[in-house]
């Protein structure tokens, strides 16, 4: 197993004070709180967190740690093993915790009964019984898919307890069948794949938010769809019948004569499907041809001359 | 394995009450009245038997658990950081939208 150095994991040196990795414990949580943060690995830099204040905070289990580490703790290699005969004289006592399990280096140092034990069904202890909590994922999905809906694999985490009751976390996989037309925020849910009951109480549920993964085309606005369509100068001057991909396949669609680039055209319904369908925007984009020939720039000076247009003239002063 | 789970689509129509909330989310009825008494989350009904908590409710409730519990925040402080957090998510969702319908106007 790997050492952890928890002295790296709080940001401190060795010399720091109980008030300082209090401190320190306080302005790492609200960076890496798995509901605030957005920085990657957020959940598992939480869980270390955790326990590396667990640690540091107890000046017992900070001494046999610090004793441990400067042993040197981690080999070569940065593997680690207890030395033979070791043993924690420390007894976990509850705490402000994050209900969270600890890790196989926590636990090799000051055993299984250092981990948390489940404080949080307060009202459930008096209860032989009670029912499991609902478990939270989300799974992203490609636009497609959410048009289509279909199965999926997911994967996810559910904390149960043990004959011990210890908390644990254990990865389940299921196969889902996804509605078709789901949008972004909808919340799905899965009966009695939450986590399981206490003593024999039914199993919580298993809420599935729903997130869409960004699209090389389209851009998602609730249930209407967007695409930047490229036009020519001449198909905007003279109008033109244009192949559009929608989610629902390719529908023409007809570019009325003098059309301004930036212009929305709306193709009602064409969005993503539900009891009232999301609409389909065309965003025109006027593009030029890469290559001219010295025909064409004849023509476009003839076209200059014969049609004064000042594309600027918002910029005058008004007089 | 093989078997494939069904789901249930949670609409805006769907609706918890105060006892499947507290099972729902393994918290005390106290703190769930605290969240509404301070305006965190919303609810429909008069009498707190008649109360009947959204989707949307619930996913709030559960987090101001959560960060109450992990980061000592008190009742107002808890309503702030989540309006600020709903406030910074959907920026940043329209930021996406616009930073990417822009790349496709610009060379």
């Amino acid at each position: 197993m790997q050492f952890k150095d928890y002295y790296k994991i709080m940001e401190l040196t060795e010399s720091a004070t109980a008030a300082e990795i209090k401190k320190a414990y306080r302005k790492l949580a609200r960076r890496y709180h798995p509901d605030v943060s957005k920085e990657e690995n957020a959940e598992q830099k939480f869980k270390d967190l955790g326990e590396a204040y667990e640690v540091l905070k107890d000046p017992e289990k900070k001494r046999e740690y610090d004793q441990l580490r400067q042993m040197g703790g981690a080999s070569q290699d940065g593997r680690f093993t207890p030395p033979p005969g070791w043993e924690s004289a420390t007894h976990f006592s509850g705490g402000e915790g994050q209900g969270g399990d600890f890790s196989d280096f926590f636990e090799a140092i000051f055993g299984r009964n250092g981990s948390f034990h489940r404080s949080r069904s307060r009202s459930g202890e008096q209860h032989f019984s009670a029912r499991g909590e609902d478990v939270h994922a989300d799974l992203s999905l490609l636009l497609e898919e959410a048009f289509k809906g279909g199965e999926q694999l997911m994967q996810f985490t559910v904390p149960q307890v043990d004959e011990y009751g210890l908390i644990t976390h254990a990865q389940k996989k299921l196969k889902v069948k996804i509605p078709a037309g789901m949008g972004a925020g909808q919340t799905l849910r899965i009966k009695g794949q939450g986590a399981p009951g206490i003593g024999g109480g039914p199993a919580g549920d298993l809420l599935l938010r729903i997130l869409l993964a960004p699209h090389p085309l389209y851009t998602v606005d609730g249930k209407n769809i967007s695409l930047v369509v490229p036009i020519s100068p001449w198909e905007a001057a003279l109008g033109a019948r244009v192949e559009v991909p929608t989610l629902h396949g390719r529908t023409r669609l007809t570019i009325p004569a003098a059309s301004q680039g930036g212009a929305r055209l709306r193709l009602a319904g064409k969005g993503l499907p539900g009891s009232v369908p999301g609409d389909f925007y065309v965003i025109l984009k006027i593009v030029m041809p890469e290559q001219q020939t010295e025909k064409s720039r004849e023509l476009f000076a003839q076209l200059a001359t014969e049609l004064p247009f000042n594309p600027r003239s918002s910029w005058e002063e008004k007089k | 394995m093989t078997e494939i789970y069904e789901v249930e689509i949670l609409n805006e129509g769907h609706h918890y009450t105060l006892q499947e909330l507290c099972q729902s989310l393994q918290a005390d009825a106290d703190f769930i009245v605290q969240c509404v008494d301070y305006g965190i989350a919303e609810v429909e009904g008069e009498t707190r038997e008649q109360w009947k908590f959204s989707t949307l409710a619930l996913v709030r409730i559960q987090r101001a658990y959560r960060l109450q519990r992990d980061l000592d925040i008190n009742f107002t402080g808890l309503g702030v950081v989540l309006d600020l957090l709903d406030d910074v998510e959907a920026l940043r969702a329209q930021r996406n939208t616009l930073e990417k319908r822009l790349r496709h106007w610009e060379l």
